[in-house]
């Protein structure tokens, strides 16, 4: 399998002043306290799309050496589905004279109160004053990022950390934002005024709630389809709840790869694939796989693990930058990306589309769906080729970047064949004029200007002539597109070169030249026998 | 006695009653041997036309049946009988003043007088003859004292010959064309008599009395028209009687009242030109008449009331206003007392250009894209950048700073550092400005926010910093070809009005905090629908040495024949933008060149039809090929652009950029005019475009000579049935967004492209800045090489973009270039500091001098 891309995701970074931690589920001694060994880098959450995750244990060798992780052995000790969310909530709260500290413990209290009332033994909460986000407050966790989060909660024996900061702005300004250590992935920022003090558990509840994102576990796909184990779905009875897997949710999978001794060596994520939930009975789940390839989920894998986490749009849109996947410095200017409500049917044929075009720094901004299903289908267009289409949700992530094939060769080639077409054009239609025209001098009997007529079309570019200059183009093109390693380039630009010269066969055909030609040399016979002879 | 002249006489000489009989001769001369005896039968009728009725009836001598009509009974011919029926002569007998009418007689005028004076020269010739001879010379007498008589309807017959002694006088056809014009002159029928007057002219330029009555038709007529108020053709008139009959009558005293009214008039109007024209008239035509002396001094008063005027104005410091009396006072009588020096103080000081151009700017719109000649003038005026071309070559701008010490490029040229001067010249047009002031106006640039965001800058641009007041710098995230291109952007504007009241009181030009734009350049200070006046915003000192120009006042005028008036009678000293055949009428005069420089500007302005991209019809690439086969460029040029003979002053060009541009690519060969290829491509796209080819509108910029190709070319596209409607330019922005309807096709427009590395991109999305977004309507092939030559690192890379988008826009048709026209600067030879070859008419307008002078000459 060969992706058509590679992205690069950049999730918001918080930014807020300081922190309160406020708590912590609790500790299961036989869940994994998993320590992940690396990620690509500490602000982006990437999947090389040509390194699709493979079986080996080589994968992402551009990891660093995992780190110890402990209690390994005991992962395995309670089925996923069994398995309760290892919750840290940390609260920080600004020095605002009006947030005194027993707010911050009456807050706690309520919300450790309400927690274990609503969702019971899902989570197992831990709380913790946060006193290192400074100031505290949405901005400033609106800068954090997930290295941070790694470097102060990996030893801890957490799977979600609730980051949140409370801030007297005018009003109470609550905000927060989920990492998931299993996955080291920080979610978005999320933001609540608290107009009345009173509702301040209510808010922050509501908060945790939404920022929460679930995990399961993809146990097989193919064919399109998966099936998944939600974790902890066995534990939650009221499944109108939000923190479930509702259907229609879409998650995005992830490679989690293993060592011999069960450390997590490295992440990826599965680019442009999500998973579309169709059916849920308690911990059981099955979906619908959207991708742009062919089986990115499938294959067996040892010491590899399938894990989906649930997204849902919270930016109002996504910044997509485009780059040559032989130079991804260098912005993709100018280039036509069209995002489809989804792709067409015979039921629509046409669906609703905008089109977008790639600014000089190689951006496009794609808006969240308003409302009905976020998934979109993405093409990036270049002169008459596709050289990607992709599902995407925008309002995921702030950030997305994109590595597509080099299609300068074949956009050169479209350049000049259109040239040759043009000249080609001019050809054809000054042939057909003058061939009518030729025609009617012949039967005017002006033979002196028939045949120079019937000359002057014998002189106009042949088809030898057209060919060798679209021979011109195409070599060069091809050896560009090789040198590339761009097949798909090179087949289009045979494929275009060969359908022009087509065309100059089919509009260039001798044939009407030559029947013109004889019917005007039978009209001359006629018009030399009609003639009257003169005295022998 | 009558003698018959044929067999068949059609008519006969009159009866003239019994003694009269003998003594009317007739004769033909060759029948006169032949048939003695025979006698005339037919009776002319009053009008002198025979009756044919009498014809062949009546051989034999026989009494008249009517008597001839008398003298005081003829009536004058009419006017209508005059110039349609036959030329017929009265012969006036002596006998009761008869008349015969006949046809012109010969010698004229003075027939008898020539008669008689032949008679007597031949009578001369007597002496010494005898015999033979002497009959002869009797016999010839004789036929000379016959005048050869034809009546009108006398066809096949030979004349009559009538005795010289009968003949009391003739009145020719021409006097009675005189005595009618009398006449007609009597009833103020001046067009009539005019037109009988010039026939006779024509045929007799000098009959006598005819001078006579054309000088008495001319002052009748002039008289006529004096009534009417319409003085100066009653002048015309006049001055045509002086032409012919200086002392006629009555003529000075006519002449002295119409120029006295004329000059009154035009004194009235402040047409002091005007005024002194018709005095000079008056003096050349009567030197020593009352009213030469009378307005000479008159108009030397009131020209010394304008200098003392122009004094006190001095005095109470106002110069400009001084200049003005001072020029008045010029334009009234040059001839003043010591006018010259008197002026010189004025002018020199207070230093004015009058340019003559064809349009005036309307308000000001820094966003049009298709800028009138006008605002681009203007702009140039108001506006001073932080860079601008300084000269132009070969398709590669040179650019140059007024802020800056100097400017290095660091680290491979990824970092620039700019040291500002901290010191002007006094005539310099800007300010001292602070690093600040010009960094915010890059800043500016580098906020998508702000309105005046610029993409392509800040794609460039990585950080910029400021040292010092005097000094920052401009870190790049990417090389750019030419970094002065990029910052041609404004950092003067002389219609600030905060920083003009800065600069007012004192708080300006140096201070950090110093509003954003800096006040300078030259300043719109008055605008009306003839005149637009511009005025240095930092004047020099008062102490200056020499001083420089100080106000530029622009007047409009109708045409460019106007303009040229102006410039050759000194109203104006500069002429912009001249057509060529006044370029080339200047050129080719050398005369005319002692007075003017005529200069060659760096850049040739060249003509093209740019099609809208959006527009649905001209999708269609054989239509669009069909425009371009179906023009001949070369005729239209020649016969419409240039108007001149001489070929050098434009040519055909194959794109956009000026023909001598290294970014021209040379495999792109001229697109002739092929009428053939145009119908076969015409017929194609009508085949295509569903069987009727759309008709086009046409964008069509407001200037004479793009107005007068433009209806060439819409001829041209017609007779291959391309219908093109030709509109003025949108009021709104001129590209319609994705999804609308293009309001136009075509738009003809000129342009000057001197730096078409960074140009073209704007020229071709005709929005005037480079974004990527604005190149959505074009194909991605060549909106990625649009994109190519925005991204190019070095000049060479630069300049193969530049050559292969212009082989493609070729061959593609994606615009149709014209031609190319030199544009030149006319200007007098007291204005002095204009660069040679400049790349702008007011290129360094700071630094111009202009001389004191005004025009001497007789208008």
């Amino acid at each position: 399998m060969r992706p058509p891309s590679t992205i690069h995701g950049t999730i918001g970074w918080p930014r807020a002043a300081c922190v309160i931690v406020a708590g912590i589920a609790s500790w299961w001694g036989t869940f994994p306290a998993l320590v992940l060994s690396q990620e690509r880098g500490p602000a982006d959450r990437s999947v090389l799309r040509d390194g699709t995750p493979t079986q080996s244990d080589d994968v992402g060798s551009h990891s660093e050496p995992p780190q110890q992780e402990s209690a390994i052995s005991q992962t395995t000790e309670l089925p996923w589905e069994l398995r309760p969310y290892r919750v840290l909530v940390s609260l920080a709260i600004d020095g605002s004279p009006a947030l005194i500290p027993p707010f911050g413990r009456q807050l706690e209290e309520l919300l450790r109160v309400r927690l274990a009332g609503v969702l019971g033994p899902y989570w197992r909460v831990e709380f913790e004053r946060n006193e290192w986000l400074l100031p505290a407050g949405g901005e400033t966790l609106a800068r954090l990022k997930p290295d941070e989060f790694a470097n102060r909660f990996e030893l801890r024996d957490v799977d979600k950390v609730m980051l949140l900061s409370l801030e007297q702005k005018g009003r109470l300004r609550l905000s927060g934002c989920e990492w998931d250590a299993g996955l080291r992935e920080l979610g978005a920022v999320l933001h609540r005024d608290i107009s009345d003090r009173r509702r301040a558990g209510a808010v922050t509840m509501e908060l945790l709630l939404d920022l929460f994102r679930p995990l399961a576990r993809i146990d097989r796909a193919e064919d399109g389809t998966a099936e998944l184990r939600a974790r902890a779905g066995e534990l939650l009875a009221p499944e109108s709840l939000p923190v479930l897997f509702q259907p229609d949710d879409l998650l995005v999978p992830y490679f989690r790869y293993l060592s011999r001794d069960g450390v997590v060596r490295n992440i990826q994520l599965v680019p442009w694939t999500y998973l579309r939930i169709d059916g849920i009975a308690r911990s059981r789940m099955t979906g619908a796989v959207e991708t742009a390839f062919n089986a990115p989920l499938a294959g067996s894998r040892r010491r590899v693990e399938l894990v989906a986490l649930r997204v849902r749009p919270t930016y109002s849109a996504t910044r997509l930058r485009l780059s040559p996947r032989n130079n991804p410095g260098r912005p993709l200017v100018g280039v036509r990306v069209r995002v489809y409500d989804h792709l067409p049917t015979e039921e629509q044929p046409e669906p609703r589309m905008i089109e977008l075009m790639t600014d000089r720094f190689g951006r496009i901004e794609i808006p969240a769906a308003s409302g009905g299903d976020p998934l979109r289908r993405l093409l990036v267009h270049s002169g008459g080729a596709v050289l990607s289409n992709v599902p995407f949700v925008p309002g995921i992530v702030p950030d997305v970047s994109m590595e597509l094939p080099d299609d300068s060769p074949r956009l050169q080639a479209e350049g000049n064949l259109a040239i040759v077409q043009g000249e080609l054009i001019d050809v054809v239609s000054r042939r057909t004029i003058m061939l009518a025209r030729a025609l009617s001098l012949a039967r005017k009997d002006d033979w002196v200007q028939t045949e120079a007529l019937m000359a002057e079309i014998d002189r106009q570019t042949s088809i030898a002539g057209f060919k060798s200059k679209i021979l011109a183009i195409r070599v060069p093109a091809v050896a560009d597109a090789q040198r590339n390693r761009d097949a798909a380039a090179e087949k289009r630009i045979l494929a275009m070169c060969r359908e022009l010269e087509e065309l100059v066969e089919r509009y260039l055909d001798r044939t009407p030249v030559r029947d013109v030609a004889a019917e005007i040399n039978d009209l001359k016979k006629f018009s030399e026998k009609s003639k009257p002879r003169g005295p022998a | 006695m009558l003698r018959p002249t044929t067999h068949r006489r059609k008519s006969w000489l009159v009866a003239i009653g019994v003694g009269m009989a003998a003594a009317f001769v007739v004769s033909s001369t060759t029948a006169h041997a032949q048939r003695a005896g025979e006698a005339p039968s037919q009776t002319p009728n009053a009008q002198g036309v025979s009756d044919p009725s009498a014809a062949e009836t009546d051989t034999q001598p026989q009494a008249p049946e009517e008597q001839l009509p008398k003298l005081e009974e003829m009536q004058l011919p009419t006017a209508e009988q005059l110039l349609r029926d036959p030329q017929m002569d009265w012969v006036v007998l002596k006998r009761n003043q008869e008349v015969i009418v006949a046809e012109p007689v010969t010698p004229r005028p003075d027939t008898l007088l020539k008669m008689q004076t032949a008679i007597d020269e031949r009578s001369k010739q007597r002496r010494n003859l005898s015999g033979e001879a002497l009959a002869k010379h009797r016999e010839e007498l004789d036929a000379m004292s016959k005048l050869r008589v034809r009546l009108p309807d006398q066809a096949e017959e030979d004349d009559y010959l009538l005795p010289m002694k009968l003949i009391e006088q003739i009145i020719h056809h021409e006097d009675l064309v005189l005595r009618r014009i009398d006449e007609l002159i009597k009833q103020e029928k001046f067009d009539l008599a005019y037109e009988l007057l010039n026939i006779l002219r024509r045929n007799t330029p000098d009959w006598p009395g005819a001078l006579d009555r054309h000088n008495a038709l001319l002052f009748a007529e002039a008289s006529r028209k004096i009534v009417r108020g319409e003085y100066e053709s009653a002048l015309a008139a006049l001055e045509e009687v002086h032409s012919r009959t200086p002392q006629y009558p009555g003529l000075a005293e006519l002449t002295g009242t119409v120029i006295h009214q004329l000059v009154e008039n035009a004194v009235a109007a402040g047409d002091w030109r005007r005024a002194r024209h018709f005095h000079r008239r008056i003096r050349t035509l009567f030197p020593d008449h009352p009213l030469v002396g009378e307005w000479r001094s008159r108009f030397n008063n009131r020209a010394e009331e304008q200098l003392s005027a122009a004094e006190q104005a001095r005095a109470a410091g106002d110069h400009g206003r001084a200049l003005t009396h001072a020029e008045q006072a010029a334009s009234i009588w040059p001839a003043t007392r010591n006018l010259r020096a008197r002026y010189r103080s004025f002018a020199d000081r207070y230093q004015r250009l009058h340019v003559a151009v064809l349009d005036l700017p309307v308000g000001r719109d820094d966003a049009a894209i298709v800028k009138s000649q006008a605002a681009e003038r203007a702009e140039r005026l108001n506006e001073i950048r932080f860079f601008e071309v300084d000269y132009a070559d070969e398709g590669s701008a040179h650019y140059n700073t007024r802020f800056c010490d100097r400017w290095e490029p660091l680290n491979l040229g990824r970092e620039v550092l700019f040291e500002l001067r901290d010191s002007r010249q006094p005539w310099e047009a800007q300010p001292i400005v602070a690093a600040p002031v010009i960094a915010e106006q890059i800043a500016a640039r580098l906020n998508p926010s702000h309105p005046a965001y610029d993409e392509r800058l800040a794609g460039y641009v990585g950080s910029l910093e400021v040292h010092s007041p005097l000094a920052f710098t401009l870190r790049f995230d990417r090389v750019p070809v030419r970094i002065e291109a990029l910052l041609t952007i404004p950092v003067v504007d002389a219609a600030d009005e905060e920083a003009s009241q800065a600069v007012a009181a004192g708080t300006s030009p140096v201070s950090v905090a110093s509003p954003a734009k800096m006040s300078g350049g030259f300043a719109r200070i008055e605008q009306s629908a003839d005149r637009a006046v511009y005025r240095r915003v930092l004047p020099e000192p008062e102490d200056a040495r020499l001083s420089h120009l100080t106000e530029l006042q622009e007047h409009r005028y109708p045409d460019s024949a106007a303009a040229l008036q102006a410039l050759l009678r000194g109203d104006v000293s500069m002429l912009v933008r001249p057509p060529a055949w006044i370029v080339d009428m200047l050129r080719s005069d050398e005369e005319l060149l002692k007075a003017f420089f005529v200069e060659r500007m760096a850049v040739p302005i060249t003509h093209v039809v740019q099609i809208h991209p959006r527009s649905k019809p001209l999708k269609n690439r054989e239509y669009r090929r069909a425009l371009a086969y179906g023009v001949d460029r070369r005729r239209i040029l020649t016969e419409t652009v240039l108007r001149s003979g001489t070929a050098d002053l434009g040519r055909v060009v194959n794109g956009p950029l000026p023909s001598r541009s290294d970014a021209n690519n040379a495999l792109v060969q001229t697109r002739p005019y092929d009428p053939l290829a145009a119908v076969s491509l015409t017929l194609a796209a009508r085949q295509q475009l569903g069987g009727e080819l759309p008709s086009l509108r046409m964008v069509v910029v407001d200037d004479p000579v793009v107005q007068a190709a433009a209806r060439r070319l819409v001829e041209s596209w017609s007779r291959f049935g391309i219908t093109v409607e030709m509109v003025s330019l949108p009021d709104g922005p001129l590209m319609a967004d994705r999804g609308e309807h293009a309001e136009w096709d075509l738009l003809y427009r000129t342009v000057q492209l001197t730096e078409p590395a960074t140009q073209l991109w704007p020229f071709l999305t005709l929005t005037g800045r480079a974004r990527v977004a604005d190149l959505d309507p074009f194909p991605d092939w060549l909106r990625q090489e649009i994109i190519a030559l925005d991204l190019a690192s070095d000049w060479r890379g630069a300049l193969q973009s530049l050559n292969t988008l212009h082989l493609h826009l070729w061959g593609e048709v994606m615009l149709l270039p014209l031609w190319e026209v030199d544009d030149y600067l006319i200007y007098r030879k007291h204005v002095r500091g204009v660069p040679v070859s400049p790349v702008h008419p007011y290129e360094d307008v700071d630094r111009w001098v202009v001389e004191a002078w005004y025009p001497e000459d007789e208008p």
